[in-house]
């Protein structure tokens, strides 16, 4: 089939698919324990099933043709990572525009050295003809720097450890890593004349939130959040998933698990998106 | 002339390639040990900030912009040092290293580390150690460190004064003058 348009999408989990409720799959992280041993512990992130259909992107314009990068946990340290490899490959002219899902960052989560082939497979059962789909294989480690209690969150790894991680959290470093990449992002765009756009999930503030020189921001709602400014699909049954979940096992001690948008909330989601990109092109 | 000199550990007092820039202009040397481009832009940022940056004519940029990530202290600022020593003001680390964490390959592996750990009381275990090389040890450093100098020149070229960028202070013959 021709397609009209060939765009290269961005996102992490809130792009991977659309979401359903099951309390029976439980997902185990490898924590290091103080003897050096590892234990598998539930990490509270299960409770939710994942169906790989390329989520709010299948309610983009079916005439154009999307190739979707998806990094759960990931942000624009990995978006920048393979967008350079494109670039590398004089193949990010080939796109007619590129189209990223910002998330809440910094998130420092960093695959294994490797070329980007070997970091990613290839979803084959993405039910959408238009969309070409890529996930980040569990070669990641996590440094995100997002948690609840101001301190990185290291994958479960690093417990005991308190005030280097706080001091870590709490200077401009990571901050600066991540914007390094959003400006990368938007200087290869604009070397190439390839329109750079994009969409912020969540009202962030802007210390944290990537900056773009030359990006163009959509103008949808927020998809993430609740009130004024966002699409309140956020603890809607109807959209969103969420769950009671024992405080003694979720990530921060919250007694709610909050997982991701099911199909409806994607569809709402992909539906605003597209409306704002027609606006565009 | 007034200079802006920003740099790591080798433009510290008494640097060699310091002492070889010409004698009739006055320099003003703001130094991160360990620091690259990703901690000069937070250094600049905040000297253009505080408008100090337009008494400079010229600014120079010292630093390969290595793959290793600095943790610096947020109020780094408040923690330099000044010394004057003839035609040069430095503003340094008041502790040198003691203030930062940083993450340069196999850094946990020799002193370096061992005096990071100790200062920060952090006892790390060698599979912590191996699961933190991943900062360094990954397939996004390049891409991050190539974002980190194309930020920095932008933020240069914004500022609109001349600068250079040396990136080996062994050269025989550097010039500071020339363009970028």
């Amino acid at each position: 089939m021709d397609y009209n348009e060939n765009v290269l999408v961005f996102g992490c989990s809130f792009s991977a698919g659309s979401y359903t409720y099951d309390p029976t799959y439980i997902m185990y992280s490898d924590v290091l324990q103080s003897d050096g041993t590892t234990k598998k512990v539930d990490n509270g992130l299960g409770r939710e099933t994942l169906d790989v259909n390329g989520g709010w992107v299948e309610s983009l314009d079916p005439k154009n043709y999307h190739t979707l990068y998806t990094v759960s946990g990931g942000g624009i340290v990995q978006h920048a990572t393979v967008l350079e490899h494109y670039y590398n490959k004089n193949r990010l002219k080939d796109f007619d525009y590129v189209l990223l899902q910002l998330t809440y960052e910094p998130r420092c989560t960093w695959n294994e050295p490797g070329h980007i082939g070997d970091r990613f497979w290839h979803e084959y059962d993405v039910r959408a003809e238009n969309i070409d789909m890529y996930q980040g294989k569990g070669t990641a480690k996590y440094f995100n720097f997002i948690s609840a209690n101001g301190k990185g969150d290291f994958g479960g790894n690093m417990n005991n450890e308190t005030e280097w991680r706080k001091h870590m959290f709490q200077g401009m470093t990571n901050k600066h890593v991540v914007q390094s990449c959003a400006t990368l992002i938007d200087e290869r765009c604009r070397e190439t004349q390839t329109p750079l756009y994009y969409l912020r999930w969540v009202n962030e503030v802007e210390q944290v939130t990537p900056q773009f020189e030359h990006g163009t921001r959509l103008d949808v709602p927020y998809p993430w959040g609740v009130g004024k400014g966002s699409m309140d699909l956020f603890l809607n049954k109807k959209y969103h998933i969420f769950a009671p979940i024992d405080p003694k096992i979720s990530r921060d001690g919250s007694d709610t698990f909050i997982g991701h948008f099911n199909k409806a909330g994607n569809k709402k989601v992909g539906k605003a998106v597209r409306k704002a990109l027609e606006k565009l092109r | 002339m007034k200079v802006l000199v920003i740099g790591n550990g080798e433009s510290k007092p008494g640097s060699t390639w310091l002492s070889t820039l010409p004698k009739e202009h006055e320099y003003t040397v703001y130094t991160l040990d360990y620091g690259n481009y990703i901690n000069y832009y937070d250094i600049l940022t905040q000297l253009h900030k505080d408008n100090i940056i337009n008494k400079y004519k010229h600014i120079v940029v010292q630093g390969l912009n290595a793959n290793d990530i600095c943790f610096y202290k947020f109020d780094w600022k408040e923690h330099l040092w000044r010394l004057e020593q003839e035609n040069f003001e430095f503003y340094y680390c008041n502790y040198g290293v003691e203030n930062d964490l940083l993450w340069a390959s196999g850094v946990f592996k020799d002193k370096t580390g061992d005096t990071i750990q100790k200062r920060w009381d952090m006892n790390l275990t060698n599979e912590q150690i191996d699961y933190l090389e991943r900062f360094v040890d990954n397939n996004s450093m390049d891409t991050i460190m190539k974002g980190s100098e194309i930020r920095l020149i932008r933020l240069l070229e914004s500022v609109g004064i001349p600068y250079k960028l040396i990136k080996d202070t062994l050269d025989e013959n550097i010039n500071i003058w020339s363009a970028g």
